[in-house]
């Protein structure tokens, strides 16, 4: 198979040329106010999104054919690399991730600037403008600094093969989900952009774009949790979050962008917290694009080595210009910006947005710090230092927990105003629930304060949450005298928006819960022979059976651990210690046994030619129910995501304003 | 007319409310982070194992995170116990741990140790591949 590396830098070249065609013809368009030169810049943008694509098939083609005079080819596949991970080597380094983030810009440009119509048409000149500027960045990065295309002085037999870690089913999905949730905030921000930019700050920009926001979110919220995922099942330290830079990155622009989400929700209904919003979105994108550049640019292993490295010299101005400028745009324009109604009563639905959004901001600042101090650090004081978990842990459980609370106090209380013997009765049930669970685990033993808080303030919250859909199916199950679960389904249908968020909020609370077990986490480790046993918590692991084989890739070296509690047969697991030959690496295949109470999870650390391991064993309870909530919320941004536009707009319907008070006392 | 004038002043008591809230806010904000950092195991010296060698045995109720290169021919293990050299080409430290190493821990690898040194020994916690998420191949 020949192949078609040739294609990629020409194609790359052309797609610049075409972006900065696109970005003059929607600039004119704007400036003259003339659709026909704006309608020019849209075919120039699909253009530009073709050649993109030409120039990752090149890249693609090229790890097919085992092109090993690419450079990045030799780098990141082998010869013995499986078809699917060859796929995954397009994000597996620096320039072809960057390339993969480009080709989404530019099809996601094409894709907004098509379908924008009705009042978001007007912003697609200056939308298309920003994209079209961004997308240039990213193209000119692409051929000179992070060029993927280059050549090798001498053509080697085989590549260095991709780092076995990444040859995971869940890298296949990961990346691609977060690149597709970090690149679509893009669309937001530049229809933003071109509000500010354009003075056409009614709710167009942010309601035409509300499915590009919501699609851009889920993406990144699955791809977060997916990671998590790929860590617990094949780093093999028995956790799913480490708070290292790299997930730090990608869960900054998510906690803004959830605070986004909600705060366009206030100024749909009230005309409040507009320059909140737009701040909160340029936030977002632009922690999304520090997020891409802080997993690719060698930034984390010390400062020296990023500004020393060619993509970082790059990144650091174009962070800086964007977030300059978007703030500048956002002075200039905050005239037009202000409220038209203000906070009624601290007892109001808006006050806990108000509220959430701070903490979310509030959590994003506090890891963004984490994250950076060994930066900072170093510059101010040449000393290098490290940010472990225990800062992040301490910062963000308080965050979270108030976050839970108010997921809770929402669906209790009324837009605008409540009195506060209703919200009192309103809130008795759901106050119950988390007393008898804290009352109920504090006498079994829990000790744990963070996590008996936890799980209490997860039963009010559900509480509260449940509560709010048996009451809509019971409307509805009068209204329609139906059963209750038609009744449930013709709610939730006809709500989309509201049932859906509480859907994902079900969903947070699970996750929480999850999180929380580990309060009762515990660990062994021991050297066993065939035949030996140990145990941990309430299991016996005896090591039935040692197997070693030989694939062309690996060695893989299997022990069978037969798994009993309390004398009876519970099952099987057998993890694996492989050695990769391309990378002379050894790497741990763990195995688990999930369930909802917990998780068994064994691994070897080390084993040698008899079947002597060293093996760690963890029991993670609750766990399961991490995952089990990650499928709740997705279901839920499922139905949040089919609200048909009619809904929308209905739902985006201001609450009615009060009539002034005139009359003279 | 006078409509604007009681307006504004209507505004002012709001004016104040919003500021002492986003005082309150940003004071508890710098509280919480202020003390977190504070936190055993929250923020560690990051250093070379001849850095680490001028600095000498670490303070109680601290730990250091160490970076070099292990040393061939010095890894030696007894069960889970491993006992190591690390070097950053000048000084070379002993590591100890039973704790589990990374997998690409070998000869030369370059790894960060985490845990207390008491001047002659470092006693590790963790012992990490350094920089995990740079997924670079190895020359």
């Amino acid at each position: 198979m020949r192949s078609l590396a040739g294609l990629g830098r020409p194609s790359l070249v052309a797609a610049l040329l075409l972006a900065l065609v696109a970005l003059g013809f929607y600039i004119a368009g704007a400036l003259r106010q003339r659709d026909d030169l704006t309608a020019a810049g849209r075919r120039a943008s699909y253009s530009a999104a073709g050649f993109v694509g030409l120039a990752t098939l090149a890249l693609v083609s090229a790890l097919y054919a085992h092109d090993f005079s690419l450079a990045y080819v030799t780098d990141y596949s082998s010869r013995s690399l499986s078809g699917g991970y060859m796929l995954s080597a397009l994000w597996g380094g620096m320039e072809g991730s960057l390339l993969f983030w480009t080709l989404l810009l530019t099809v996601f440009t094409a894709v907004a600037v098509a379908t924008a119509s009705g009042r978001a048409a007007r912003l697609v000149a200056g939308a298309g403008a920003t994209l079209s500027g961004i997308a240039a960045f990213f193209i000119l990065l692409l051929l000179a600094p992070a060029n993927p295309f280059v050549r090798l002085a001498q053509t080697p037999a085989d590549g260095h093969g991709l780092n076995p870690l990444l040859q995971s089913p869940g890298m296949l999905i990961h990346p691609p989900l977060l690149y597709t949730g970090f690149v679509g905030f893009s669309i937001p921000f530049a229809f933003a952009i071109s509000a500010l930019v354009g003075k056409r700050l009614n709710d167009a920009w942010f309601t035409s774009t509300r499915r590009w926001t919501l699609f851009a979110w889920s993406a990144l919220s699955i791809g977060i949790v997916l990671g998590g995922a790929w860590a617990y099942t094949e780093l093999g330290w028995g956790g799913y979050w480490a708070w290292d830079p790299v997930e730090n990155a990608s869960f900054l622009p998510w906690l803004t962008a959830t605070a986004y989400l909600h705060s366009v929700v206030i100024q749909e209904k009230r005309r409040m917290l507009k320059v909140w919003n737009v701040s909160l979105i340029v936030l977002t994108y632009v922690l999304a694009v520090f997020g891409t550049f802080l997993t690719r640019s060698g930034i984390l292993s010390s400062i020296h080595t990023f500004s020393e490295g060619p993509v970082g010299k790059w990144f650091l101005p174009f962070l800086g210009i964007m977030l300059v400028a978007s703030l500048a745009v956002i002075v200039w324009r905050l005239d037009s910006l202000k409220s038209e109604h203000t906070l009624d009563s601290l007892l109001s639905r808006e006050s806990t947005f108000l509220a959430q959004n701070i903490l979310l901001v509030a959590a994003a600042f506090t890891i963004l710090w984490g994250t950076i101090y060994p930066i900072i650090a170093e510059t101010f004081t040449g000393q290098r230092v490290s940010v472990g978990p225990p800062f992040f842990d301490s910062v963000f459980i308080p965050i979270a927990l108030a976050i839970v609370v108010l997921m809770g106090i929402g669906p209790l209380i009324s837009w605008r105003r409540m009195s506060k013997e209703r919200l009192l009765a309103m809130a008795r049930p759901p106050v119950i629930a988390g007393a008898v669970v804290a009352g109920v685990l504090a006498a079994t033993g829990l000790r744990s304060l963070g996590a008996l808080l936890a799980f209490a303030l997860c039963a009010f919250t559900a509480v509260a949450i449940l509560g709010e859909f048996a009451r809509g199916s019971s409307g509805a199950r009068r209204r329609d005298a139906t059963g209750w679960l038609p009744a449930l389904a013709t709610t939730i249908a006809r709500n989309r928006r509201r049932y859906g968020g509480y859907i994902v909020h079900l969903g947070v609370v699970l996750v929480v819960i999850g999180i929380a077990g580990s309060a009762w986490r515990t660990e062994r480790q021991a050297v066993v022979k065939p035949g030996d046993a140990m145990r941990v918590g309430a299991y016996t692991l005896t090591y039935a059976n040692f197997t070693e084989d030989a694939t062309p890739e690996k060695l893989i070296d299997k022990a069978d651990i037969r798994v009993t509690r309390g004398g009876s047969y519970v099952t099987t697991l057998s993890p694996q210690r492989n050695f990769h030959f391309a990378q002379q690496q050894p790497q741990s295949e763990v195995a688990i046994r999930s369930t909802p109470v917990d998780d068994l999870y064994l691994v070897i650390t080390s084993i040698d030619k008899k079947g002597t391991a060293a093996l760690r064993a963890f029991i993670n309870p609750l766990t399961w129910w991490i995952w089990a909530g990650a499928v709740v919320m997705a279901s839920g941004m499922g139905v949040l995501l089919t609200e048909r536009a009619g809904a929308r707009a209905a739902a985006a319907a201001p609450v009615p304003q009060r009539q002034p008070v005139t009359v003279a006392k | 007319m006078e409509q604007p004038a009681s307006s504004s002043s209507a505004l002012a008591p709001r004016r104040a409310k919003l500021v002492i809230g986003a005082l309150v806010v940003v004071v508890s904000l710098f509280g919480l982070v202020g003390w977190a950092m504070g936190r055993p195991g929250s923020t560690s010296f990051y250093l070379t194992t001849s850095e680490l060698v001028a600095k000498g045995a670490t303070p109680a109720g601290q730990d250091y995170r160490v970076n070099g290169k292990v040393v061939p021919g010095s890894i030696h293990h007894q069960g889970l116990r491993y006992s190591f050299a690390l070097s950053d080409g000048k000084k070379p430290i002993t590591v100890v741990t039973s704790r589990p190493l990374p997998d690409t821990f070998k000869p030369h690898a370059d790894v960060v140790a985490r845990g207390r040194y008491n001047g002659a020994r470092f006693t590790a916690s963790e012992v990490l591949a350094k920089c995990p998420s740079k997924f670079k191949p190895q020359d």
